[in-house]
């Protein structure tokens, strides 16, 4: 199943169940189906709950918070990850302060939906991974799953069951790829595995060549960047024999670290990768936090890759430059172990 | 429309009481943070919340005291959340302007309470609830984006949401007429907004106004703008007012207190003054007594 399809089955199945699903946004309805077609078809099953909108973020998250707070479960597409700029207020003031400042008497059950990432070249303001501007956002939980994880129940999940916001990250590359959620891939000589969950809507997952082994460096990502990430890891092991495993979470906010930390542990040390700026990024506090817990394990110090301290160019091979790539990851692993 | 002017004004000077007594307790430092007054826009609270249901919303903005009296009728548990007490509307964790009890709800970001009003107003259409939405907004808010993104979707959407401008002069301290192009009305007619507009803090003729247009809301459905042109007394927060002292006067003489004496005796206002009074004390001194705890 490609990762598009299994978020727009997810749509069909929430809104088939629960009447009081309504998927809001701009362009949704068919024959368009949304910019990038996730709401295809969706329109025509349910014309009640698909509401295409103007284009006013602000008042779509907005509405979408007050339906949420009388009982509804709104689900916002905004079209470009980049528009979320356009909705801070909503997100930072408002859905992520109603619970708590009106002291646990209100629910604000709202998921919002945003394609982030470049590769497309659609440039500075089509392309960036804006979701580590929220990190210092109490209240708010993010997702963010690679074609690892089964997007479309990851979504079901935070829209069943969670009772707060939930900022929901797809990276626009993995839209028509296959979603790989077998325990091996690769032909077979890589092992995926889900870690021990700590909270049903988080789902953490290790690739591996050889799990049973320790590995040099481990790998923490998610998103778009995992598949880079594995790319990378079978360049190191098959051109230089470094074993490097993989850590690829789908909540991002707040960082499931218990998850994960033994893996950390069984390495010398790891490398948080991020498509997102660098400078400022989720992976600065990962790292902190890593450090702060399982400091005396670490053979040497945490590296971190994640974009330039740059706008996103819009032509396609100056974009390469500044996102992390394949070659960055070999080359940054590489000079850990040096 | 037969109007209820004693519990009116039992409403109106209870808000009245509250807000100025607030100020007092600021000027002994015995509050912390900010607050909003009220004052001198006490009918138009009154007047519109006082035909609302139990299960009718009320969304309002930072200066939303009056509207939560009116509503609620309930100042113990505002004094307390002002007071920072576990007893609060919200557990002392909202304060002046974050108040919710019931179906009412206030925050303090201008602008960015009208797409949660209007969402809500979606969701009672959506479920084909009788309820209406009331959102408060001032002449202030007409500077942010999101007014003008919430009446267009408002109006394509038909929801039973009533938007209440109170034009009461002033964005803190900048004149309207120094922040505000065009006229205010011309806005919701643009978008196909039924509206009104009105100068006036006579009860007499706010509420019947409101009833009026309650009622045809509940019939229709679709969403209504009615502009108020009153005035605030008091400043802005707690002082700094450099309003020119002759304004201040002329409104008042307007102040929406003296028109009930037009409808009830001077005995009739001075026991219910009274009543108000006492029970605002006890309530202040049972407030100030109550200990804080930690969780």
């Amino acid at each position: 199943m490609l990762y598009v399809e299994s978020i727009n089955n997810a749509l069909y199945n929430l809104m088939d169940l629960d009447s009081d699903v309504v998927l809001v946004g701009e362009d949704l309805h068919d024959p368009y189906g949304g910019a990038f077609k996730v709401s295809k078809g969706l329109s025509t099953s349910f014309p009640n709950q698909v509401i295409s909108t103007p284009i006013s973020e602000q008042a779509i998250v907005g509405a979408c918070v007050g339906m949420a707070m009388r009982g509804m479960k709104p689900i916002v597409e905004i079209m470009f990850g980049d528009f979320i700029t356009l909705c801070v207020d909503q997100i930072v003031n408002h859905a992520t302060k109603y619970h708590w400042m009106y002291n646990e008497q209100v629910n604000v059950p709202l998921v919002i939906r945003a394609p982030m990432g470049g590769g497309r070249g659609y440039g500075p303001t089509h392309s960036q991974s804006l979701e580590s501007m929220f990190m210092p956002v109490s209240g708010l939980k993010i997702c963010a799953p690679s074609i690892f994880h089964d997007p479309g129940s990851l979504l079901s999940e935070c829209v069943i069951n969670e009772n707060h916001p939930v900022l929901f990250i797809e990276n626009k590359l993995s839209y028509p790829k296959k979603i790989q959620i077998e325990e091996k891939l690769n032909g077979g000589n890589i092992h995926r595995k889900v870690l021990e969950k700590k909270n049903n809507s988080s789902e953490t997952i290790l690739l591996s060549l050889y799990p049973d082994e320790n590995p040099e460096i481990v790998i923490i990502t998610y998103g778009g960047m995992a598949e880079t990430a594995l790319n990378a890891a079978l360049d190191l092991f098959f051109e230089d024999e470094i074993l490097v495993n993989i850590i690829i979470l789908s909540v991002i906010r707040p960082i499931p670290i218990k998850e994960f930390l033994s893996e950390i542990k069984r390495a010398e040390s790891c490398l948080i990768l991020e498509e997102g700026n660098k400078l400022g990024g989720w992976g600065g506090e990962l790292a902190s936090q890593i450090y702060e817990t399982c400091f005396n394990s670490l053979v040497m110090p945490i590296q971190r890759l994640g974009s330039d301290d740059s706008p996103i160019p819009s032509s396609i091979y100056l974009e390469k430059n500044v996102i992390p790539s394949k070659e960055k990851i070999v080359k940054t692993v590489k000079s850990m172990r040096s | 429309m037969e109007i209820p002017y004693r519990e009116l004004y039992k409403k109106a000077i209870l808000i009245r009481f509250f807000e100025n007594r607030l100020l007092e307790l600021f000027s002994e430092g015995k509050l912390f943070g900010t607050t909003h007054t009220y004052v001198g826009q006490e009918a138009v609270a009154i007047s519109s919340i006082s035909h609302l249901k139990k299960e009718d919303v009320v969304f309002s903005n930072h200066r939303c005291h009056g509207h939560y009296l009116a509503k609620e009728n309930d100042p113990k548990s505002l004094l307390a959340e002002i007071m920072g007490k576990n007893s609060g509307a919200c557990g002392g964790r909202g304060g002046s302007q974050h108040i919710s009890r019931n179906n009412f709800f206030s925050n303090g970001i201008q602008g960015g309470i009208l797409p949660n009003a209007l969402g809500m107003a979606f969701a009672e259409k959506f479920r084909r609830s009788p309820n209406i939405v009331v959102v408060f907004i001032g002449d202030g808010t007409l500077g942010e984006g999101s007014t003008y993104e919430s009446m267009n979707l408002a109006s394509l959407w038909k929801v039973p949401l009533l938007i209440v401008l109170e034009n009461n002069q002033y964005a803190q301290t900048t004149s309207v007429n120094d922040n505000l192009a065009g006229e205010i009305i011309d806005r919701a007619k643009s978008f196909g907004i039924k509206s009104n507009e009105v100068k006036t803090n006579d009860v007499s003729e706010l509420y019947p106004l409101f009833g009026r247009i309650i009622n045809n809301m509940r019939q229709d459905g679709e969403p209504f703008f009615q502009l108020v042109n009153t005035y605030r007394i008091n400043a802005h927060s707690k002082g700094d007012d450099f309003r020119d002292k002759k304004e201040i006067d002329f409104w008042k003489k307007k102040d929406p207190l003296i028109y009930f004496k037009n409808f009830l005796s001077e005995q009739e206002i001075n026991k219910i003054s009274k009543d108000v009074m006492k029970n605002l004390k006890e309530i202040e001194k049972e407030t100030k007594d109550t200990q804080i705890k930690f969780k």
